[in-house]
Parts: C-alpha cells; structure tokens; sequence
C-alpha cells in the first residue's frame, strides 16, 4: 500500500471513529494495532510497548499529575474566590469593570495552574452570577471566562508546553519563559475587547451600584490580603523554575507544596479534601496518559510506514513559502482542535511537523508557543471545546452548551488575530528566552 | 430498565472493585510523590547531600498510577470523546457503537498487551534492572504492571459492554 492510501486510511478512520463517539485514545490505539499489524507484522508492537515504556519512564512526566493535583486542591480552596474578591473592589466606574478584574484575576490564576478547568468552573460559580446580577451582557461575561479561564495552560506554567517539550525535546524553561509575553498579550486584547465594547454600549457593563461601590479604601487594602497566597503558591512554582533551582517537575512539586500551604493557612486542609484532589488527579492521569498511549502508538506506526518523510515532502513539494506552510500547519491544527484532546494533536502532529519547521529554519520553541495558542482555539471551538463544557457544568440552567458556544466566536477571532501576531513577528515569543 | 449485572447492591462486578480499587488506592501515590520530591529538593539544598532514588523512585510510583489510571478511569467512562452525535443516535446504533468501543480497546489491547507480557516476561528473565545509581529491578515491576494493566483494560472493556448494553433494554 502506498504511503499516500496509509495516510487517507488511518487518518480518515480516525476521524470517523471519533465521530462516532469512541474515545480518542482507544481509536489511535485501535488503528496503531490494525495497521501495525497489517503493515509490518507483530514485531511493530513490540516497538509500541517499548516507546509506551520509555515513554512513562521520563521524569518530566512527573510534572503532569502535579500541575493537576496543584489545581484540584486549589479549586477546593477558597484561595483564588479570594483573588477575584481582591481584584473585584478595585472595579470602579471603568466600562465593563467587573469583566476586566474577571480577566486580570484569571490571569493571576494562570500563573498559579498549569492546566484548564479549574479555573473555568471557579470563575462560572464566582465571577458569572456577579456578573449577570449587575446587568451584564450575557455573552459577553461568558466569554470572558470561558476565555479567560483557558489562559491557565497559556501563562506559565503550563501542561500543555511540558508535553510539546518532552515530544519535540526543547527546553521547558524556555518554552515557559516564552510563553509570557503572548499570555499576557492575549489577556490584553480580551481586556481591551470588553472595554471598547462597553464603552461604545454601557449597557454590556454596567458598573456596581454606587453603594456597592463605596468600600473604604482601608477595606480595599485589606483586601489585597487575598493576593498573598496566591503570590506564594505562583511564586512557588515559578520561583523555583527560575530561579535555577528546580526542575519543572520539582518545581511543580513545590507548587503542590505551596497550594497545601495555603490551604493549611486558611484552615481548609483535611483528609476529604485531599482525597477528593488525589482521586481527581487520578482520572484525569489515567483520560490525559491512555490518549497519550494510544496517540504514541499510532504515531509509531505511521513512523515506520515513512508518514513524516511523505508529509515533509509533501509539504515542502508544494513549492509555497516556508510562512505559508506554518499557515497551514496552523489550519491542520485548528480542524484537529475541534475534534481531539491537545495531549493527542501534540503527540500525533508535532513529531510530524517539527522536524519540518526546524529544516525550514524556524525556533521548535517559537513553534511551541504557536502550538500553545492554537490549542487556546481548541478549548471555545464547537462542537467539543472543553471550556465551553466545564462552564456548562455550573453555570445556570438557563444557559445552554449552544448560547455558550455562540458566546466565544468573537473571542476565538481574537485568539486567532493573537496567534497570526506571535506567527508575523516571533520575537514576542523569543525575546524573554533570548535574555538568559 | 434491567438491573445492572454484577453485585445487586451496587452494580459492582469484581473486575469493576479492582479497577476502582487500583485506582483510588494508586491515586495517593502522587501525594507521596510529592513528598518525596520536596524531601528530594530540601536535602540538596538545605543538607547539600542529594539523594539517589528519590528520582527513579518517584517516575516508577507516577508509572504505575498512570498505568492503573487507565481502568480505572474507563471504569468510570471517563475517556475523552465526542458524544454529540452518539447521544442522538437510536439505541440500535448506540448498542453497535458500544460494540464497536469495546472491539476497539479489546484489539488495541490485545496486540499492544501481547508485545506488553514478551517485553515483561523478557525483563522477569533477564532480573533487569535500572542500571543507575540506585541500580534496582524497577523495570521488571514497572513492565509487569504495564502487561496486568492491559488485562485489566480488556476485561473492563467486557465488563463495561455488558452494562451499556443492558441500560438500553426496555
């Protein structure tokens, strides 16, 4: 069979399987086997299960369940209610104000979690029904969250860059470090969305009532108090990272450290509590490693029949400009983020599409930042966008899966407009990096 | 609607409390890995006397709860898919897809736990060990683990297929 039919063939079932409602991991697995098998016999699983090995034997690894167990015990602490309560007061008159503090404080709490979910369903319980108590527009303050809750993989650290970098072997710490300035870029343009357009219509974002509003200032100093722990528990992490202390997955160690920290001072740390984090860690390792399992497996496969060597060709025959490649790649991953799971599209696509950008001349860790906020579309994009489901999950009634979706296309054209900014001038990713 | 199979109590098959149990149990291991890993970084630099086996220790523990995580989270139907189209489909369809999920994992697991026992059995024969500095059979345990979490998977598999299709019975 030629390579062009083995590609149609596993990638087309692919997505039929995956429309049918199979998961994910047992679907790459399912085909890594059927064709590992036709193709090139039994000995090609031998090959699967030793990369599977190798694969659970990498210490970075480590830092997986980490970032997770960071967020599970976070979500079960009143810590980052706290942050939102701290950044809420400071509100004021501004158009669209309780949104924008929503944004700064989920940027705060990107900083604190390497993962998404948490940070959604925290801000849906906390942030929406203040929101929508004020007069909000509806789309509007869903959006802010769904997006802003997404930042959690896109500002350091991140789960997302600890995968790509143990796929595509580049440096965690650069891929952190030059993740910041596009992270904090994206929650800019959100801020700056929801302050036009409440400005040009007030009635988007109305302001606090003038009572709620008077909080003394001592009050709001005292406030501030809620940004201790979360400095501490940020801190904790990226501190050590920085630092030079740490490894990543050390450095997520200590996050976890820190997160129980702050838990035990507010007097939240119990063993239901940590059990209930522990068991949640452990479902979401056992969903986020088999798609891993599965997705290595395939990739295998498709190695051995000569895939990369034929989509390289393939791509660099078509006779564009290397810009234009990175465009479409770009493309494949937008289509691939509304059917998979990041973890899959990572472990299927990158191995294919580095070694193409970096004979192109391109920065694997420039690409990894691309990736990043790529992935940032597949969290709002229908008809799967975890975000818009995690939401969906504590938001009131009323509020259906559709209205969120039709919530998030204009903050899917800003991510897309961030992304096509960090594709046309690199540096916004690389210059953090470059100064160590 | 049929009662579920296995204990009437709770719809619970052994396959089903092993699973469960595995994993809830597994799942502390993050939290001692953890505590291993700050114990790790406060003996570098509070004591400047790094250990050996708090590394490898820690990646075998995190392998075998991500091992076991597999049954233990398709237990539960955790499994990432998109079930907007499923969750129309008529009951006939569903019963057809649920076959075909269970012939999924069932051929995946079958092939990839066959080349999982050779590459166990093969590091049980050799005593294999980690060849580091703290040079333990970690290897042979974590293999072993792989090939049983396979089984295990398969059998889940089974067990799950039965209780999909008994739901939809009228």
């Amino acid at each position: 069979m030629s390579i062009e039919w083995i590609t149609i063939l596993m990638f087309g079932s692919m997505i039929v399987m995956l429309l049918l409602g199979l998961p994910l991991a047992f679907v790459t697995g399912l085909i890594a086997a059927v064709f590992g098998m036709a193709l090139f016999g039994p000995k090609s699983m031998l090959l699967i299960s030793s990369r599977i090995y190798s694969f659970v034997n990498e210490y970075v690894l480590v830092s997986v369940p980490m970032f997770i167990m960071m967020a599970s015990i976070m979500e079960r602490s009143g810590v980052a209610r706290d942050l939102f309560d701290a950044m809420r007061v400071w509100a004021g008159r501004l158009p669209g104000g309780l949104a924008i503090q929503t944004m700064v404080a989920a940027t705060i709490m990107g900083a604190m979690t390497g993962i998404i979910g948490g940070e959604i369903v925290l801000l849906g319980l906390v942030a929406l029904p203040q929101m929508l108590r004020l007069g909000y527009d509806r789309k509007l303050a869903i959006g802010t969250i769904c997006a802003g809750g997404s930042l959690g993989t896109m500002i350091p650290p991140s789960i997302v860059l600890v995968i790509y970098g143990l796929t595509v072997n580049v440096s965690i710490g650069d891929l952190f470090a030059a993740n910041v300035i596009p992270g904090l870029m994206m929650s800019g343009i959100y801020m700056l969305y929801i302050f036009i357009r409440c400005r040009r219509d007030p009635t988007l974002g109305p302001p606090a009532p003038e009572k709620e509003r008077n909080i003394p200032l001592a009050q709001k100093l005292r406030l501030l108090k809620g940004l201790v722990l979360p400095g501490i528990v940020a801190g904790s992490v990226l501190g050590t990272i920085y630092t030079g202390i740490a490894s990543v997955t050390e450095a997520a160690g200590m996050g976890v450290v820190g997160t129980l920290f702050a838990a035990l001072v507010r007097g939240e740390l119990n063993w239901p509590m940590l059990r209930a984090s522990v068991l949640q860690t452990m479902s979401a390792c056992g969903v986020l490693l088999w798609v891993s399992f599965g997705a290595t497996a395939m990739i295998g496969v498709y190695n051995l029949a000569g895939g990369p060597t034929f989509v390289r060709t393939f791509m660099i025959g078509l006779g564009v400009a290397p810009i234009v490649i990175i465009l479409i790649m770009m493309a494949i991953l937008i289509v691939l983020g509304c059917l998979m799971d990041w973890i899959g599209i990572c472990l299927l696509t990158m191995p294919i599409f580095v070694p193409i950008i970096k004979s192109l001349g391109y920065d694997p860790i420039w690409f990894g930042v691309l990736f990043c906020m790529n992935m940032q579309i597949s969290y709002l994009s229908p008809p799967f966008g975890p975000a818009a489901f995690y939401l969906k999950g504590v938001a009131p009634p009323e509020i259906s899966l559709d209205d969120i979706f039709r919530a998030l296309w204009p903050f899917m054209g800003m991510q897309v407009f961030a992304l096509l900014i960090v594709l046309f001038f690199p540096d916004i990713a690389l210059w953090l990096p470059s100064l160590n | 609607m049929a009662p579920p199979h296995g204990d009437p109590a709770t719809g619970l098959t052994p396959v089903d409390r092993l699973s469960l149990w595995l994993g809830r149990t597994l799942a502390w291991v993050f939290l001692i890995a953890v505590a291993l890993t700050a114990w790790e970084v406060l003996m570098r630099y509070a004591f400047n006397s790094p250990t050996i086996w708090v590394h490898d220790l820690v990646i075998a523990l995190s392998a075998l709860a991500f091992i076991f995580g597999g049954a233990y989270s398709l237990q539960r139907a955790e499994h990432i898919r998109i079930s907007s189209l499923y969750d129309r489909m008529p009951p006939a369809w569903r019963h057809a897809c649920d076959l075909l999920n269970a012939l999924a994992i069932i051929v995946f697991m079958a092939a990839f736990g066959w080349a999982a026992c050779r590459q166990a059995l093969v590091a049980i024969e050799l005593g294999e060990t980690s060849g580091r500095a703290w040079d333990v059979p970690i290897p042979v345990v974590v293999k072993t683990a792989l090939a049983v979490g396979v089984v295990l998977m398969i059998l889940q598999a089974i067990v799950n297929l039965r209780r999909a299709w008994r739901r939809d019975r009228p």
